[in-house]
């Protein structure tokens, strides 16, 4: 990554610099969503439904977090006027805001299954799930970037989708 | 060094270009024709940043077209406005277009930085900066890469006089091995710079 540093701080500059309230809305919001699921993983009395209760969290963090790249995406098309001057690829910027949006979701992303495991979920299912969320997170710029007004459905869609997999796939 | 051919570019009903072309060697040549008839498309145009409708380009030989990168890997383009991240600091900014060019910042770069009267900039947002050190900022980044061709929008708006002499300088030194094209109104930066003048109108008949 040395080399590509400063394009990933441009994505990491979007994101924590010029964007720094959506991403602490976004924070917070996924504060709220993890304090609901171990909540509600607390009145099972961390019993067999926990653990979907903490795939379902994860499905909404993923889902919530996604928002992140239309701001990205948006920052990139204003600078285009310079940057697309620049010997670059087209789009040279979506691994970098894959990164930057993966890394800043990953650590809530992580913590239901975390809590899950904790108390007594299996370790292996709750991290193949957190690597599952992960790459839904990134799937999710596809639609959030399709089409505005159909970004919410399609996103929800898909995270559906993914969610109702992941817990075939574990259970 | 730069050519163009048969350059088309419409928005909407509105035909902006048509048919433009010239062949530019070394050396500086200034754009010139009343506002809003083109010039700033036709710079977008050549650097790559806006779509061309139909027609060719080559910077130093190589068609845009085919080979976007390693064309614009010889060319430099400064906008009239600083369209730039505007959380970007000065140092960012010269760091991001060495990235892009493949290179280091390299020294004759931080030495025109240092005589812009930049480098107390250099840790200010762009976003935070006023227009004219915007302007030179972006300016500086032109020399990063050894470009074959500048595209330069209106270059003198916004510059102090000692910005302004230094940026003449610059351009008199350059342009004896590259091509710069450059937007202006101001006909004094024209003459200074020794560029031949070219009328926009002119171009359209693909002179």
């Amino acid at each position: 990554m040395g080399r590509h540093a400063p394009a990933l701080r441009i994505s990491l500059g979007i994101l924590l610099r010029e964007r720094r309230d959506e991403a602490l809305a976004k924070a917070a919001g996924a504060g709220a969503i993890i304090a609901g699921a171990a909540g509600l993983m607390a009145a099972f009395d961390h019993d067999a439904r926990s653990f979907p209760v903490a795939l379902l969290a994860q499905g909404a963090l993923a889902l919530q977090m996604s928002g992140l790249f239309r701001g990205l995406h948006m920052a990139h098309l204003a600078a285009g006027a310079f940057a697309g001057a620049l010997p670059l690829p087209p789009r040279w910027w979506r691994p970098f805001d894959l990164a930057a949006v993966a890394g800043f979701g990953l650590p809530f992303l992580a913590l239901p299954a975390l809590l899950a495991w904790l108390h007594g979920a299996p370790p292996a299912p709750a991290l193949a799930a957190t690597g599952a969320y992960v790459l839904l997170l990134c799937c999710l710029r596809a639609p959030q970037l399709f089409n505005e007004r159909h970004a919410v459905v399609l996103s929800l869609v898909l995270a559906g989708a993914w969610v109702a997999a992941t817990i075939a796939c574990i259970y | 060094m730069l050519r163009f051919e048969g350059l088309c570019k419409s928005f909407g009903s509105r035909q902006v270009l048509r048919d433009a072309g010239a062949s530019l060697a070394a050396g500086a040549h200034a754009l010139r024709g009343p506002n809003g008839i083109g010039k700033s498309t036709l710079l977008r145009l050549l650097a790559g940043v806006e779509e061309i409708d139909s027609g060719a380009v080559w910077i130093a030989g190589i068609n845009l077209h085919q080979a976007p990168a390693a064309t614009k890997a010889r060319l430099a383009y400064a906008p009239d406005e600083c369209p730039v991240y505007p959380f970007m600091t000065g140092r960012e900014l010269l760091a991001f277009v060495a990235y892009a060019k493949r290179c280091a910042v390299p020294t004759e770069v931080l030495t025109i930085v240092e005589r812009f009267g930049l480098a107390r900039h250099l840790d200010t947002r762009c976003g935070a900066m006023s227009l004219g050190t915007q302007k030179k900022l972006m300016l500086a980044a032109a020399w990063i890469g050894d470009p074959a061709v500048l595209l330069f929008d209106e270059p003198s708006n916004g510059l102090d006089m000692d910005a302004r002499a230094l940026l003449i300088e610059l351009l008199r030194e350059k342009t004896k091995t590259a091509t710069a094209l450059v937007s202006t109104h101001d006909q004094a930066f024209a003459h200074a710079i020794g560029a031949s003048v070219i009328e926009f109108e002119s171009l359209q008949e693909g002179a």
